[in-house]
């Protein structure tokens, strides 16, 4: 589809403000996002997607639902690029630089903040703002403002190093403050994760006075960390003399600090602030969220559509385990190939499929068939490709998940439904799914199992006890059990129903109360 | 037309050209006009000919170097053609350019001021006890964890698996990360050299690319990075491609070889090896304490305390110390 | 979560900070040291035929011709020289060393083409009636210098100075030796000499080029090609061999001032001597010159870039300014103390010098501020050379512009003045452009790391 071609609109109801997900990149988050639009067809969705470069993205992985009336695309860090254009020296805002060296030292204080400088200091992003790109580009003031910062608190020596990750950081701030301010009218916001989304609805919903609802599915600071901790290329330049070996890179810290300032924003704009899971709600309560705004809605499945699918088993337990999901980093699929290789050894006639579009991380997909091919797995392993869940889970006997991150995962419930037990580590609500939350639940039993992360052996142990047939039946049937009485779609769809009802019928707030720079005693009251 | 019929005419155009100023003293332009003129034609025969001679020697396009010829020599009349011949003379006999200096002399490094730090480094003696210690604060553990990244993999690996499991996020996802990287970095090794392995045109090479893979599987092992049945399997591998590269001369590989045979339970075989490592030329500090081992197994405890008091005479055995110490009491 | 692919390595693309510069630079200084050797050459065999040769008005006009041939030679390939030694630079640090041999034919060849084309319409009109030889003689000797400038600067370029030297001075040996040989033929025996001394020069350069980059391609015109010219270099190297030249075209055609020598050619004798003397007394501050601005100022150079290009800190990479800093105060300074030095034997030895000449000592107060000129115009190379390095190639034409506007202005303005003014145009022009020069390098230095980081 070309930009050309995308649904265009000159208002709708809500604006969906999506980082880096659906339509373009498929996996859980995407999926839950289309159910949820899906679901309901007489809303009319806006959708905003924020990329980083328009080259990282191919075609949409999805049709668009006919109720989505808008869409449009945003790369955030496309415009970095720029070469050999003649840039003229210019002097900058002082005003609003001032403004902007004391909101950095606010942020540098402990204890609560009072994001109202903040919020003031955003609005003056936007077009026709005293903060402008231009000036943090090229102007003095920003040259000042950074080298000073640098002197004073960064311990990494490379300043080219630090001088980029401070433009590629703030960079899309300007960006977003653009789209903020372009976007057609919408009567509510739904951003899917904090971060850049995060900050770009926040910005909407204290320059429009519209509602903003947060479902949070990971948490986005904590997957940045991951990428942080798994990245090798931020690169630590301290020599030995330099190095004070126990302290992680600066960058990394400068980037993990820079997305929990854009959480708290995103955070105290939200209202609701939905979470999958309760370990998740309670995170976000600790990142900033105010506890009186959260609750969970969990992930629901189509129980009617899948539960078709237990007819078409075979009688026997297929000896199949199979990953399904992107062949990417955080889903650890060497611990699952590695497991395959023990898991092998002990019985010759099982199999390890993986599920998944292996574009997103070509390098990773790489070293998996490399690692796959190195343990001698040879056809017992396979890389399916994305599949589709309809024709695939009638084949498999255990759905495994090998994560080292994840928050509620679909292809467990939608196992589940399906009649197929759950192998997982223990991530996110992955013990929950397994074990059950509260009395009632766990009662019904284990529905698979859980082992810890990256231990292939007790991966591999777990799964050959779990495809014992007693083991197999008994969880079945608790999964079964489980999804339908928990996990069911409509479920879900009745409390977003409730969410979307509130958030539309909502009194729009007027431009003056929800002017950025409202007096802070009032916004303390307001709630 | 021949070569020698072209210089002719060339050196009876330039002769020409050269008479016409010796026998007319007169200042016209004309003279001037005819004299470029006959000049100008021998320089276009000059062209041809050094072109002819060199026989599609010359590199590039032929008609550009005509024309560099004829402009050169033409618009510097008389001299421009001795440089064309005495070029013609001279480039073959140019010697090729010699290497340049071999030695550099280089200067010391400089020193970067910034943030040197001489405090703040993190102290904390029984690293491992307080990075399990899950009531520590997890800031602190975190900063332990990242000291431990310049500890040898072999100690560090251990302690980064118990952290897998443990309660903070942030420790979990860093300990992974640290782990997960060291183990890419071998594999990527492995992968690059079972392709060499592969690809290898002569027995040399695949003898070569046989003993680094032994090498790298055995490093899987060392670093305790493969665990459970995939140490087995590395162990299996490493000995498949040492066995296929084992060489008689070398001490170290027959060492390596008992070793591996040791972690595969085939103990008669591993002695064999590790006495021919014996034989070989390794001392035997390095190979005395794995024969101990075994006869231990067999349960021949008067062999072990013989090897290992043999040891004795051996200075700095530190590390063994304790283990001399109670076997030369019992 | 899928979140955005985080590889900002990809983004982070410092490497395009700025383009490597090469010493290109150097080409200024080697573009008017050359000049200067040859200068002493004409006027060693003017001082050595003086007594012995012939009638002496002819070694007037052979020094006269040369001198034209020079400054018109040094001129018309002023466009070309730091255009093409830029080129050269870029292609060796791709590594792409084939195309410089093939790439200086190319040159040669158009300049043989252009000024050997320039050369005989010149010498059908203006020169027109002179003698046939004479005419041959000025053509050879004007396309061979034009050459010998190119590849001069393409060995400066390339760093090749001890090779520059030689081989100037054996071409001039060659010269000196032939002229005096020559002497019977007069003017004409003369004029040859310098010639075959310049044919064995270039011969000897080129050789030099041959040997060390070995091409498969002979003749190459990606010179040429639109984005390898730089037009702000053509337009710097023009302005600044006018420049240099301005004043003395003026008093050659000012008709109080000067006389018509042979032909088309004048000069002026009360002008010219003391002129070219006065360059004589500026070696020793090229020389420390050099060696200041190679040594030290490139050296930190090399560093403060190598800092701000692979991750130094920022306080090492001020320090690296800083001794930049350091390092031009310096060289500027020390070529300050070593002029005043060459001023004060200027000041002892000339009265003596202007008499062996035979010039009226009238002129010594224009010989002395002469050389106050040059020796300022040594301190203006250096700072344009700085300029080069930075690659401020528009600073560097203002300079230039400014430099040759100001020399013809007041000049002129100085002609108007009277005799007792001589000299002191070309003086005031350089002092301007130093002082200008020197603002906008403060300037320039002052806000270095800015403009480097954030001017992209």
């Amino acid at each position: 589809m070309s930009e050309q071609a995308f649904p265009k609109a000159a208002e709708a109801d809500v604006a969906l403000l999506l980082e880096g997900t659906f339509p373009y990149v498929s996996g859980g988050v995407s999926s839950w996002v289309n159910q949820i639009i899906r679901a309901f067809p007489h809303i009319r969705f806006a959708l905003v997607f924020l990329g980083s470069r328009r080259s990282d993205y191919g075609e949409p992985r999805y049709a668009l639902p006919d109720n989505v009336v808008h869409l449009e695309t945003h790369f955030m860090h496309d415009d970095l690029g720029r070469h050999g254009i003649e840039v003229a020296p210019r002097a900058g805002n002082m005003e609003a630089f001032a403004r902007v060296v004391a909101l950095h030292e606010a942020f540098r204080q402990k204890g609560t903040p009072d994001l109202s400088a903040f919020e003031a200091l955003a609005s003056e992003l936007m077009p026709g703002g005293s903060l402008t790109s231009e000036d943090f580009l090229h102007s003095e003031q920003a040259w000042g403002f950074i080298s000073a910062n640098y002197r004073r608190f960064c311990t990494d020596p490379s300043f080219v190093d630090y001088f980029w990750t401070v433009r590629i950081m703030h960079l899309p701030l300007w960006m977003l403050a653009r789209v903020a301010k372009e976007l057609i009218p919408v009567r509510a916001l739904h951003t899917i994760s904090t971060g850049y989304a995060g900050f770009l609805g926040a910005l909407l919903a204290r320059s429009r006075g519209i509602p903003l609802i947060l479902s949070e599915h990971g948490i986005y600071t904590k997957e940045r960390k991951i990428d942080l901790y798994q990245s090798e290329w931020i690169r630590d330049n301290r020599n030995v003399f330099q190095k004070d070996s126990t302290e992680l890179s600066y960058f990394r810290t400068m980037w993990i600090h820079f997305f929990e300032w854009l959480g708290r924003m995103c955070y105290d704009a939200a209202d609701p602030i939905i979470a999958l899971y309760e370990n998740n709600r309670l995170r976000q309560v600790a990142d900033g969220a105010r506890a009186e705004r959260t609750f969970n809605i969990p992930n629901g499945v189509a129980i009617g559509r899948l539960s078709a699918l237990r007819a078409k088993r075979a009688d026997h337990i297929p000896p199949v385990l199979c990953l399904i999901g992107r062949v990417v980093p955080i889903k650890d699929v060497k611990t699952f190939i590695r497991a395959m290789r023990i898991l092998l050894n002990r019985m010759p006639e099982a199999e390890g499929w993986i599920a998944g579009p292996e574009d997103e991380d070509p390098g990773y997909a790489r070293e998996c068939r490399e690692l796959a091919e190195g343990l001698g797995l040879g056809d017992r392993f396979r890389f399916l490709g994305f599949q589709k869940i309809d024709e695939l889970m009638p084949k498999i006997g255990i759905t495994v998940l090998s994560s080292i991150s994840e928050a509620l995962p679909l292809v467990i419930l939608e196992g589940y439904a399906a009649g197929v037990p759950a192998l997982a580590t223990d991530v996110g609500s992955c013990r929950q799914l397994v074990y059950g939350l509260g009395e009632e639940d766990r009662a019904l039993g284990a529905a698979g199992r859980v082992v810890g992360i990256a231990d292939p052996q007790a991966f591999a142990e777990a799964a050959i006890e779990l495809l014992q047939p007693d083991n197999w039946h008994a969880a079945q049937a608790a999964g079964i059990a489980r999804v339908e009485k928990y996990y069911a779609d409509y479920m879900m769809f009745d409390r977003y129903r409730e969410v979307y009802d509130r958030a539309l019928t909502a009194p729009v707030a007027s431009a003056a109360e929800a002017a950025p720079l409202r007096c802070p005693v009032h916004r303390k009251e307001g709630g | 037309m021949s070569q020698l019929k072209l210089a002719c005419l060339a050196l009876l155009f330039e002769l020409s050209a050269g008479l016409q100023l010796l026998v007319s003293r007169s200042q016209s332009d004309l003279l001037f006009v005819s004299f470029l003129l006959t000049h100008l034609l021998a320089s276009a025969v000059l062209a041809s000919l050094v072109l002819l001679s060199l026989h599609g020697r010359v590199p590039g396009s032929r008609r550009r170097t005509w024309l560099f010829i004829f402009s050169l020599s033409g618009f510097i009349p008389v001299l421009g053609m001795v440089g064309v011949l005495l070029g013609l003379v001279c480039l073959p006999l140019l010697p090729a350019p010699g290497s340049r200096s071999r030695f550099h002399s280089l200067s010391l490094p400089a020193l970067d001021p910034h943030e040197y730090q001489q405090t703040g480094a993190f102290r904390q003696a029984g690293l491992g006890q307080f990075l399990r210690n899950d009531r520590a604060p997890v800031e602190q553990r975190l900063r332990a964890l990242v000291g431990l990244q310049n500890a040898p993999a072999r100690f560090s690996s251990p302690l980064l698996r118990d952290l897998l499991s443990a309660s903070s996020e942030d420790l979990r996802l860093l300990a992974y990360g640290m782990l997960e990287t060291r183990e890419k970095r071998l594999n990527t090794e492995i992968h690059t050299w079972r392709l060499a392995w592969q690809d290898a045109g002569s027995e040399t090479a695949r003898r070569a690319a046989a003993r680094r893979l032994s090498a790298l599987y055995w490093e899987t092992i060392y670093q305790e990075l493969a665990q459970g049945d995939l140490r087995r399997h590395a162990a299996e591998e490493s000995l498949r491609f040492l066995e296929a590269s084992l060489e008689d001369a070398d001490a170290s590989l027959h060492l390596r070889h008992g070793r591996l045979l040791h972690e595969l339970g085939r103990n008669e075989a591993a002695e064999a090896a590790y006495r021919r490592a014996i034989e070989l030329g390794l001392p035997a500090p390095r190979v005395n304490p794995y024969l101990a081992e075994l006869a231990f197994l067999r349960r021949d405890f008067a062999e072990v305390r013989r090897l290992l008091m043999s040891l004795r005479e051996y200075p700095d055995q530190r590390r063994l110390e304790p283990v001399l110490r109670f076997w030369s009491e019992a | 979560m899928a979140g955005i692919g985080f590889e900002l390595r990809k983004l982070l693309r410092k490497d395009t900070l700025l383009g490597l510069l090469q010493a290109y630079a150097y080409a200024g200084v080697i573009g008017s040291g050359p000049w200067i050797l040859s200068i002493v050459g004409i006027l060693a065999i003017g001082l050595l035929s003086h007594a012995v040769v012939v009638p002496g008005v002819q070694i007037t006009q052979f020094q006269v011709s040369v001198t034209w041939l020079i400054a018109s030679s040094l001129i018309l390939t002023g466009a070309v020289q730091l255009a093409f030694t830029r080129f050269i630079s870029d292609r060796l640090f791709e590594h792409r060393d084939e195309l410089v041999f093939s790439g200086l034919n190319g040159v040669l060849m158009l300049t043989a083409l252009v000024a050997g084309g320039l050369g005989v319409v010149l010498a059908l009109t203006l020169f027109s009636g002179m003698g046939v030889v004479y005419r041959l003689l000025m053509l050879s000797g004007f396309v061979l210098l034009c050459c010998i400038w190119i590849t001069t600067i393409l060995l400066s370029g390339l760093k090749r100075y001890g090779a520059i030297v030689a081989l100037y001075a054996g071409g001039y040996a060659v010269v000196v030796v032939g002229a005096l040989l020559a002497r019977p033929w007069g003017l004409e025996g003369l004029l040859a000499g310098f010639v075959l001394g310049q044919f064995l020069l270039f011969f000897g350069m080129w050789l030099l080029v041959v040997w060390h980059f070995r091409s498969p391609q002979f003749v190459s015109f990606e010179f040429t090609r639109i984005e390898t010219l730089y037009p702000s270099l053509m337009a710097i190297g023009f302005f600044y061999n006018l420049g240099v030249w301005a004043d003395k075209f003026i008093f050659w055609f000012f008709p109080d001032t000067s006389s018509a020598i042979i032909g088309p050619l004048r000069a002026s004798v009360i002008y010219d001597l003391p002129v070219f003397m006065a360059y004589l007394f500026i070696i020793p501050g090229m020389a420390v010159f050099l060696v200041r601005i190679e040594t030290d100022f490139v050296e930190y150079y090399d560093r403060f870039y190598d800092a701000v290009r692979s991750g130094g800190s920022l306080a090492y990479i001020e320090t690296m300014r800083d001794e930049m800093v350091y390092a031009i105060r310096q060289g500027l300074l020390e070529i300050a103390k070593i002029q005043t030095l060459a001023l004060l034997v200027a000041l002892v030895a000339g009265p003596a010098a202007l008499r062996a000449l035979g010039i009226s000592e009238l002129y010594l107060s224009l010989f002395y501020i002469q050389t106050v000129g040059a020796s300022l115009q040594v301190g203006l190379l250096a700072l344009l050379n700085v300029f080069f390095y930075l690659d401020q190639r528009r600073i560097v034409l203002m300079l230039t512009l400014c430099f040759a506007l100001a020399n013809f202005l007041l000049t002129l303005v100085t002609l108007r003045l009277g005799a007792g003014w001589y000299g002191y145009g070309y003086c005031a022009a350089t002092l301007l452009t130093l002082v200008l020069g020197l603002y906008l390098l403060d300037h320039k230095l002052d806000h270095l790391e800015y403009e480097t980081f954030m001017l992209q």
